[in-house]
């Protein structure tokens, strides 16, 4: 019952997030219910121009200091989560096993920040990898064995749908001129656009037409402009930009 | 016999999710060798973050053989977002009444006995609990990519696809977009063609009591 209960939160939280903040803390409350200490969302870019997305509870110097120097080309367990699809264990004495001076210096760093044990979760598609989610310990103890045993399915799925959200929600197609509204306000605004009125919003989307005036408003202040008609516009002109 | 799971109760269905997508995989990679998004035995894409509504196909042993997904037309679906090409230059529908299904698929190895026009019994019991479950919503149509394959065995069924545009090449097959009627006149027709004695669609009473 307990794991039913954080699943659903979990999903719950990652329906309602809309920003990077809100999903690391769906994903770390989740993680902490299951006593797993840390974990680390690694995307992979789409496109060479854009850069790998982290979303993780590592600890900051760690992930600035990783992402500085480039370690996601040298990381044994990033190397293993691009070859297979199947989670896997790592850490000490745990595969993979033959390592290069400079990955045993990587893991010893890691280490340091207690990052010593891990779970990982690669993601692929029908082209290749695509995403990994990591579950990390400074030790390899009895709960984090048990949960990653005995919850397997569950971290598996908590990976794939945290990952189908992020590309669901996290995405820049919601981006006019560089500003990124939420998910609602982006859908109001589209609806504003088919002219449908703030009631007949409110009774598409299931919402109270209160709501729907809500995100408009807050669409138009996100995008600085004054009336409904000028946020269209400027909606319309993004659009054409993207085609 | 066949279980509705809402985005309300993932997690009191959390077996039976991570069963679905195993079969999604088996069925969606394994089999059609689609360019899906897998981590080692499920599938999962984007549109499973939409909180959509399941049904979820239960053997005797109540092992999941069979599934499909169903999302309002009002947020994003695969015909507008995915194959639009298929619409042929017609707007996607974004309408209350019409959801669409998607991912639909059975077990290969447990289809099970026949019931008429060489279809299994199982595939008429999804399809009726697909209708069961659009009037329990008052829908009026299930809009559906499908390929030509599919479209036959539906027109078999006596469940027809009222086409949106013409079938399209996609991979290795060819792909079509339409409407299925939900009205108590189809699910008769799905209910006899499937020789089905009463309601396909089962509510966990005992399950929610707990």
């Amino acid at each position: 019952m307990v794991m039913h209960r954080v699943f659903q939160t979990f999903i719950d939280g990652l329906a309602e997030g809309t920003d990077e903040a809100e999903f690391n803390k769906a994903m770390s409350r989740a993680a902490s219910a299951l006593e797993l200490s840390c974990f680390a969302y690694l995307c992979l870019p789409q496109r060479s121009t854009e850069n790998a997305r982290l979303i993780s509870t590592y600890p900051v110097p760690w992930t600035t200091h990783y992402l500085d120097r480039h370690y996601e080309r040298l990381d044994p367990v990033i190397r293993q989560a691009l070859q297979v699809t199947e989670p896997f264990e790592w850490g000490n004495g745990i595969a993979p096993a033959k390592l290069s001076t400079a990955q045993h210096q990587l893991f010893e760093e890691a280490a340091s920040f207690g990052i010593r044990y891990g779970f990982t979760i690669p993601i692929h598609d029908g082209k290749g990898p695509v995403a990994a989610v990591t579950f990390a310990s400074d030790e390899r103890t009895q709960s984090f064995r048990r949960c990653v045993e005995g919850h397997r399915h569950v971290l598996q799925l908590m990976a794939l749908y945290f990952h189908a959200n992020a590309r669901r929600r996290l995405r820049a197609d919601r981006m006019i001129d560089g500003v990124v509204l939420s998910p609602r306000e982006y859908e109001c605004l589209e609806w504003s656009a088919a002219g449908k009125s703030a009631w007949e919003i409110g009774c598409i989307l299931g919402i109270a037409r209160r709501t729907v005036t809500f995100h408009l408003e807050n669409a138009k202040a996100k995008l600085g402009v004054s009336s409904l008609r000028q946020a269209i516009a400027r909606l319309a002109a993004s659009k054409e930009g993207k085609n | 016999m066949i279980q509705l799971i809402t985005s309300d109760s993932y997690g009191t269905n959390l077996n039976e999710l991570a069963d679905m997508h195993r079969l999604r995989y088996r069925i969606f990679k394994q089999r059609l060798d689609w360019d899906v998004q897998a981590s080692g035995d499920m599938e999962v894409d984007e549109f499973d973050a939409l909180g959509p509504c399941y049904l979820l196909q239960r053997s005797a042993e109540s092992a999941v053989i069979g599934c499909v997904r169903l999302l309002p037309t009002t947020g994003p679906t695969m015909l507008r977002d995915t194959f639009g090409v298929l619409l042929d230059g017609s707007a996607a529908p974004a309408c209350p009444r019409i959801w669409e299904s998607s991912r639909f698929g059975l077990d290969p190895d447990h289809a099970g006995p026949l019931a008429s026009q060489g279809i299994a019994k199982a595939t008429y019991e999804l399809f009726a609990g697909m209708i069961e479950f659009g009037l329990s919503r008052g829908l009026t149509d299930i809009v559906t990519v499908t390929d030509v394959l599919m479209e036959r065995i539906l027109r078999r069924a006596s469940w027809p696809l009222r086409r949106l545009g013409e079938p399209k090449a996609f991979s290795r097959s060819r792909a079509v977009a339409g409407y299925l009627e939900v009205s108590a006149d189809s699910l008769e027709r799905i209910r006899t063609a499937g020789q089905l004695k009463g309601p396909a669609l089962w509510s966990p009473v005992v399950a929610q009591a707990a």
